[in-house]
């Protein structure tokens, strides 16, 4: 699905990543964990072709990644919706885009459960309900891979756990490939497929972790499981030295 | 403070300095004729308002002002976005622009009486003049304000220009377009008056002048005024067109 090969990304001669490489197939639900300013946003924008690598290439589905495409949606974490828009045209902003009928936004309206908020605008909304109306507007554009950076983060903790998951919901009722950025461990445990801790600067990945847990339980309740605890600590001993 | 009580201190503030200013009078303390005290000035109001005068002069300069205004922006605009959006344009027309831009309206004067003689013609011309740069300078700004993350919102979105320019780039630049023709149009009718005073028949400005001319400072005064409500008045409209449709102004950051 994706397949990054020896990629390396300078800004302004500081070196972001050396010489990464990394295989995500179709429907893996991939989260990247680092110390802030490792770069996992860049390798974020760098998978939705907003940037370029310096050398090396990402593939998406065999095809080389030189720009944007609305098959890989970006979402961040202040979710950019439009203000000048109500939600509801923020949605249709995006099937006008694509020469679709704006009949359907109240579609992916429902589907975030904010039919009724389709008037409102951002400003109007609460932090979680704008990040469900990003995801709607993100699920619009009918993409194949997800790139999520940091969107629970400014989220009301007992607010974020229900949205994520709901999100986890549709990302496996469309199929999707996610590639998530993330602080939080328990909410990356709780998300993954596998997740990607990386490393500091001499090395680009630390540790490439799949997670084998039954996640069909809520957050509470893997909580509970003993293999959560044993993750939840290795995860964060690899994050504890990449800032050493 | 709140809006009623900002209000009621500033009609306070009125009515003492019409007070004062009526006692002064009264009491011979100031001269009259140079001063004429509120009472006076109030009954000339009248006057003109009965004797149509004052309506004829302000719809004048209304109409000077707006028609000036109007070119303006028509012309303001597109030269800005060209200038934003077209670094060659940029390269060759900024320079000139900047040049012309620190000239005060009013030294245009002597060339627009030659260009278009006495009457409407120069009074357009230097309310035109007076809010170009404002609204050339806020529509660049404006443009520079769009936010690179939307604009990469809607590259991943793969939306046309077209789509990209009129919902997005359009509504992020109005408030700043907004508030920059509310500022030129406050420079417009400043300078209309100013215009009026040398080279017009008619108009707010030309009433003032002439009133001088006939030591009518009662008239002046009441000219004075016009011009001060009239403005406020005008500047409050474009408030509220400004509120009305940027109603997102203040909460943009999200």
């Amino acid at each position: 699905m994706i397949k990054i090969n020896n990629l390396s990304y300078k800004i302004d001669q500081k070196t972001i990543f050396k010489n990464l490489t990394l295989d995500v197939s179709k429907s893996q639900i991939v989260t990247i964990m680092a110390p802030s300013g490792r770069g996992k946003t860049t390798l974020l924008k760098l998978i939705s072709g907003l940037l370029i690598p310096t050398s090396g290439e990402i593939f998406h589905e065999n095809l080389k990644i030189t720009a944007p495409s609305k098959k890989r949606v970006i979402i961040f974490q202040d979710h950019l919706l439009f203000p000048w828009m109500t939600a509801k045209e923020n949605i249709d902003f995006v099937l006008k885009a694509q020469n679709k009928s704006i009949e359907m936004s109240l579609h992916f309206l429902n589907l975030v459960k904010l039919a009724n908020a389709q008037n409102l605008y951002p400003h109007q909304l609460s932090g979680g309900m704008k990040q469900r109306v990003g995801i709607a507007r993100a699920l619009a554009s009918n993409p194949e891979i997800l790139l999520l950076d940091e969107p629970f983060a400014s989220i009301d903790p007992i607010i974020r756990n229900e949205i994520i998951q709901e999100i986890k919901v549709l990302v496996r009722e469309f199929n999707l490939t996610v590639f998530l950025v993330t602080h939080n461990i328990e909410e990356a445990l709780y998300f993954s497929d596998r997740i990607i801790v990386l490393g500091n600067q001499s090395d680009d990945i630390a540790e490439d972790i799949l997670i084998n847990m039954d996640k069909t339980e809520s957050i509470m309740a893997l909580k509970k499981n003993p293999l959560f605890s044993e993750f939840e600590e290795k995860i964060y001993n690899l994050l504890k030295k990449g800032l050493e | 403070m709140k809006f009623k009580w900002r209000f009621l201190i500033g009609i306070l503030s009125f009515s003492l300095t019409a007070f004062c200013w009526e006692f002064l009078a009264y009491k011979n303390i100031i001269n009259l004729f140079i001063l004429p005290p509120p009472n006076k000035i109030v009954h000339t109001f009248f006057e003109l308002i009965q004797n149509k005068e004052l309506i004829h002069h302000l719809t004048s300069s209304l109409f000077r002002v707006g028609l000036g205004f109007f070119m303006a922006m028509i012309i303001a605009i597109p030269i800005g976005l060209l200038l934003s959006l077209n670094r060659i344009s940029y390269s060759i027309l900024f320079p000139l622009l900047n040049f012309l831009r620190p000239i005060p309206p009013i030294a245009w004067m002597p060339l627009a009486i030659l260009w278009f003689g006495i009457g409407h013609g120069p009074a357009i011309f230097l309310t035109m003049i007076a809010s170009f740069f404002s609204v050339l300078l806020g529509t660049m700004f404006g443009i520079s304000e769009i936010s690179n993350d939307h604009l990469n919102v809607a590259r991943c979105f793969e939306a046309s220009k077209w789509l990209t320019f009129k919902s997005i780039i359009i509504p992020a630049m109005l408030p700043q377009v907004l508030n920059s023709l509310r500022i030129g149009f406050g420079l417009s009718w400043m300078a209309v008056v100013g215009a009026e005073m040398i080279s017009s028949n008619s108009g707010l400005g030309h009433m003032i002048i002439v009133a001088q001319d006939s030591l009518r400072s009662d008239i002046v005064i009441v000219g004075m005024i016009t011009i001060g409500a009239t403005g406020i008045f005008l500047d409050l409209v474009f408030k509220g067109l400004t509120n009305h449709l940027v109603i997102w102004k203040d909460y943009d950051k999200n």
